[in-house]
């Protein structure tokens, strides 16, 4: 960017200041700071809820999960390090890993295939967000998750909305491991630069 | 694991699809490999992005319910250690000091105090700058610094490259701006000059002479509408601007 007379924030690093804006709630959190929590809730626990609705599937339980995650992030706030990636990246990590952990422990109580995200876990992506609000992301996403081939989309959606590792995968989809890594891979790859993230 | 075998279970780890095992021996490799660190992080950020194009608000009963049980949740202990990505976890000594854990905001004064003393290297904020490993320990108090100055509830940032050479950004907040650029050419028998424009025109807010092509530079006074320009002057600075801006930022109103 040069400068060429009064220049608001360029658009392209409106990510980098979001991420730079949570950087900062997240230590106030850590100090047990209650008004930056606040503020951390109002723009990070949509994307928890929206993770858990799609893993999870059932509204009830995607409550509760969002509920434990965010008291989570309050409580581990002064563990966050960001060398293994954004707040906004450790916060949707959190979100995920809690729902498909709640999906197994479900699973481990009811029939298989009472449970929709199991059974349906093969669906084409866009149903993945049927119902969802609009926002600026979501346009994106969508276009992006259908620029990729059928099996690297499969491997990505089924490995990420379906809470599966890539060894489940690999046995689900009777495909090599070394095929569903580099499906995953090359999945992720062509996400990253269509979404222009970095 | 080695960091190849780390590598090639990136993805998959940044999509949360290994067992437990693998994801504490990828993180430990990531611990040590800042090039990893960085594969890792911008794997990472593809899969938040995904998260965020599906984000749903939660029912108001969830943010009440959250709030209300935090009153009796303990937080952990701040364990960054602020030595970067390169030294691994065990061998990390004591946390480096935080520069605030007080839960009052921070006053004007103070937080241009703590902000004066950035050391600008990864001033320039970027996806890279937190992670610089070399200057690790330094970026992360920076960042970390810049960070809260822009949790002020008005706080601002621009940023952009410097004619010439160099790239510069100012943060805005409470009446306060901070200036900081690296990168900037060595002159000779000339001074980098920093302009405040308002309304009225320009006024000096000095002469510059950054390190190593570094400098950071507070401005008491600023609000916002105004704006921030950079000019190359005699030695010593002029009264008034000599020579077109080299940057230009400027904060909304």
């Amino acid at each position: 960017m040069t400068s060429t007379g009064l220049q608001p924030i360029c658009t392209s690093g409106d990510r980098e200041q979001r991420a730079l804006r949570l950087r900062g709630l997240m230590d106030r959190v850590a100090g047990g700071d209650r008004a930056a929590f606040e503020s951390l809730y109002t723009e990070t626990a949509p994307l928890v809820h929206g993770t858990a609705i799609r893993v999870l599937r059932d509204p009830d339980l995607a409550a509760e999960v969002t509920q434990d995650v965010m008291i989570e992030v309050w409580r581990t706030a002064g563990a966050f390090d960001a060398v293994l990636g954004s707040v906004g990246a450790w916060i949707a990590t959190m979100a995920h890993r809690r729902s498909v952990d709640r999906v197994r422990s479900v699973q481990a109580q009811r029939n298989r295939d009472e449970l929709a995200a199991v059974r349906d876990y093969g669906r084409p992506y866009d149903d993945v967000f049927e119902a969802v609000e609009e926002n600026i992301e979501r346009a994106r996403v969508v276009q992006c998750l259908s620029t990729r081939t059928d099996l690297q989309r499969e491997a990505v959606v089924s490995a990420y909305y379906g809470g599966r590792t890539y060894r489940e995968v690999a046995q689900d989809s009777g495909a090599a491991l070394p095929t569903v890594k580099s499906r995953i891979r090359d999945g992720l790859n062509r996400l990253r630069h269509c979404l222009g993230v970095d | 694991m080695d960091s190849r075998d780390a590598r090639d279970l990136l993805p998959a780890w940044a999509l949360d699809a290994v067992d437990d095992v693998e994801r504490a021996a990828v993180e430990r490799a990531i611990r040590q490999d800042p090039a990893l660190a960085h594969e890792a992080r911008a794997f990472r950020e593809t899969t938040t992005v995904l998260a965020e194009g599906g984000a749903v608000a939660p029912p108001a009963t969830v943010r009440e319910a959250v709030f209300a049980a935090i009153d009796d949740v303990p937080q952990v202990a701040a364990t960054r250690s602020g030595q970067g990505s390169t030294a691994p976890r065990s061998e990390q000594g004591a946390t480096a000091p935080r520069t605030s854990r007080t839960t009052a905001p921070r006053s004007r004064m103070r937080w241009l105090a703590v902000a004066a003393a950035l050391v600008v290297g990864a001033a320039v904020p970027s996806a890279l700058a937190f992670q610089q490993a070399q200057r690790a320990d330094r970026a992360e108090q920076q960042v970390v610094t810049i960070a809260e100055a822009l949790g002020q509830p008005d706080a601002q940032l621009v940023s952009a490259d410097v004619e010439g050479g160099g790239h510069a950004v100012v943060v805005v907040a409470a009446g306060a701006a901070v200036f900081a650029a690296n990168g900037l050419p060595e002159l000779t028998d000339r001074d980098y000059q920093l302009w405040v424009i308002d309304g009225t025109g320009p006024v000096s807010a000095g002469v510059m002479r950054p390190q190593d092509g570094e400098v950071t530079t507070q401005v008491g006074d600023f609000t916002t509408g105004s704006s921030l320009a950079v000019t190359v002057e005699p030695l010593g600075g002029s009264t008034a601007p000599s020579t077109p801006p080299i940057v230009l930022l400027a904060a909304g109103a």
